[in-house]
């Protein structure tokens, strides 16, 4: 469905949007989580041999039913959530030939290279690490232990964007950044423009809980909303199918949306009845299959409501 | 030289918008911005013929808003199309016009050097630091320690005679403008203690003055870059927000 490309949609019509967002949200509460196939007795070194092999589905992934047919994207991705490697741990072994992406489970940027994966469908290994405290094995693989990193043959490539051209490089047959080069530099120049959002919810999280700060950020918050809602001029930033912008920008619009949940925002809806667009938006990004395998969303209303508010 | 207007003078609010003819290349500047400067070294060491148009930047041109949404400068356009951001335009030249790649080919040499160009960004962090100095001399053996150890990292990661390799390449046009501006600073009193001849220092970075003296001798280099004496005092009418002469030297 196109937009209106005007402002003026009507009341009626961001309710359907925002009451179909609510009730993906309540959909996707409502799905049992399924057991990790991580064991958690056994030992480390050999919890990798019993991973199941390309072509299960990921442990983490919860799919909705009427998504089915589509029950295969993330089945690519192996170890989602595997046990984070601390220091003192020992380098799982990596069999030359195999990817492997070092990973956070909670960090947006990794998020994005996992979402590029799903979608590209490459087979790759998920190794959580501990980015605060590497383990001493990690660090010559990455500056100051930072995740995300994609490893294979010996050879390491780190920086979320970067890791993911480099797949569309390495996999040109299914590539997600355009191949002319104007367009591929509009995708890279949107997530650019785009990065209020990014700013925002660095700024809600890092910002203290005093009144004129908090009206501060629900300013930041707005403002970059409006931003977004601007640069919206087809179904998605990439055109009438999710493209490189969407997948870099996701994981932090997915993020702000727990402003919800804060008593320091004014915020009870997101985005709100004056970013009709948006809101339909990320009804749209909840439903792709490669997004919906990573949803963080329910996980952090439930665990970071819990530590934060 | 492949560019022309390269000191031309600064158009800034109520100037119309020069007539750019089909099939033709251009580049919007600000003559002493280190961003800007990345675009135009890649320009010019790409060998594109195009015309250079100076902007007055904080006089802004009301018709330029529609090829940057900040109104800043770098910006490039051919055949209707512009692209922003210095960080972009480079692999957008590489990509447009591959005859003259300067980005290697093979997947993970490419991606190497964008890390190391993005690590280099340091450079780049620690010049605002010196600004701060221009506006309080006292602030000086704070900052310039910091630069110190942002040299001594470039200084580690020069393997070669160059970034790239033995030719200069991505890496270091990206990076090259703002050691530059170090330079700069280094000729004021009292902001850094590094010399401007041999400059940073043949002692303590001795790779890395040897790629500097290179590099500003370059031709690349030659064809966009302005004077230390224009230059440094530009930068310091910047940091110490002073009114700004878009066209001094010229």
């Amino acid at each position: 469905m196109v937009l209106p490309g005007n402002c003026s949609t009507s009341a009626a019509l961001c309710m359907q949007f925002l009451t179909q967002l609510a009730s993906v949200a309540i959909d996707q509460a409502y799905q049992p989580p399924q057991q990790p196939a991580y064991n958690p007795h056994e030992k480390l070194f050999v919890s990798y041999r019993s991973v199941p092999p390309p072509g299960s589905s990921p442990s983490s992934a919860a799919v909705p039913i009427r998504f089915s047919s589509y029950s295969s994207v993330g089945s690519n991705i192996r170890g989602l959530n595997s046990p984070t490697l601390h220091p003192g741990s020992i380098e799982p072994p990596l069999t030359p030939g195999n990817y492997r992406l070092y990973s956070m489970r909670f960090c947006p940027y990794a998020q994005r290279v996992l979402i590029y994966l799903a979608k590209k469908n490459i087979p790759v290994e998920v190794v959580n690490v501990n980015p605060d405290r590497s383990p001493n094995w990690y660090l010559p693989k990455s500056p100051i232990g930072r995740v995300p990193a994609l490893e294979i043959n010996g050879k390491v490539v780190w920086e979320s964007n970067v890791i993911v051209e480099y797949l569309d490089e390495l996999f040109p047959t299914n590539t997600i950044l355009p191949r002319d080069a104007y367009e591929k530099a509009h995708q890279k120049i949107l997530v650019e423009r785009l990065s209020p959002i990014m700013n925002a919810l660095f700024e809600f999280y890092g910002s203290s809980n005093n009144p004129q700060a908090q009206r501060q950020n629900d300013m930041n918050v707005h403002s970059a909303l409006r931003n977004s809602e601007n640069l919206l001029r087809d179904t998605f930033y990439g055109g009438r199918q999710p493209g490189y912008a969407d997948y870099l920008m996701w994981p932090f619009l997915e993020r702000l949306q727990l402003l919800t949940m804060s008593p320091n925002s004014q915020f009870r809806y997101f985005p709100g009845l004056h970013y009709p667009k948006i809101g339909a938006y990320i009804a749209r990004m909840q439903n792709q299959p490669e997004v919906l395998g990573f949803c963080k969303h329910d996980f952090f209303l439930k665990k970071t409501g819990e530590k934060i508010w | 030289m492949v560019l022309t207007g390269v000191t031309s003078k600064a158009i800034r609010k109520g100037d119309a918008e020069p007539p750019l003819s089909k099939g033709s290349f251009r580049v919007y500047n600000m003559r002493f911005c280190p961003w800007a400067e990345r675009a135009m070294l890649y320009v010019a060491a790409k060998g594109i013929e195009a015309e250079v148009v100076n902007l007055n930047v904080t006089d802004k041109l009301e018709w330029y808003w529609t090829k940057h949404y900040q109104g800043k400068a770098p910006a490039v356009e051919h055949n209707g199309k512009v692209v922003i951001e210095s960080g972009f335009i480079p692999e957008y030249l590489d990509d447009a016009f591959p005859e003259t790649r300067i980005l290697p080919t093979d997947p993970y040499e490419k991606v190497q050097q964008k890390l190391l160009a993005d690590r280099l960004t340091a450079v780049a962090h620690a010049v605002p630091l010196l600004f701060a100095v221009m506006r309080d001399r006292t602030l000086k053996d704070e900052k310039q320690r910091k630069v110190f150890e942002v040299l001594k990292q470039a200084e580690n990661l020069l393997a070669n005679d160059f970034y790239a390799g033995s030719q200069p390449g991505y890496p270091d046009y990206l990076s090259f403008p703002f050691f530059e501006k170090i330079w700069w600073s280094a000729s004021l009193d009292g902001v850094v203690d590094l010399p401007t001849i041999e400059f940073p220092g043949e002692e303590e970075y001795p790779k890395l003055t040897k790629w500097f003296q290179k590099m500003i001798s370059s031709d690349v280099v030659q064809s966009v870059t302005q004077s230390l004496e224009h230059g440094a005092a530009f930068m310091n009418a910047y940091a110490t927000h002073q009114e700004l002469n878009y066209d001094l030297g010229l």
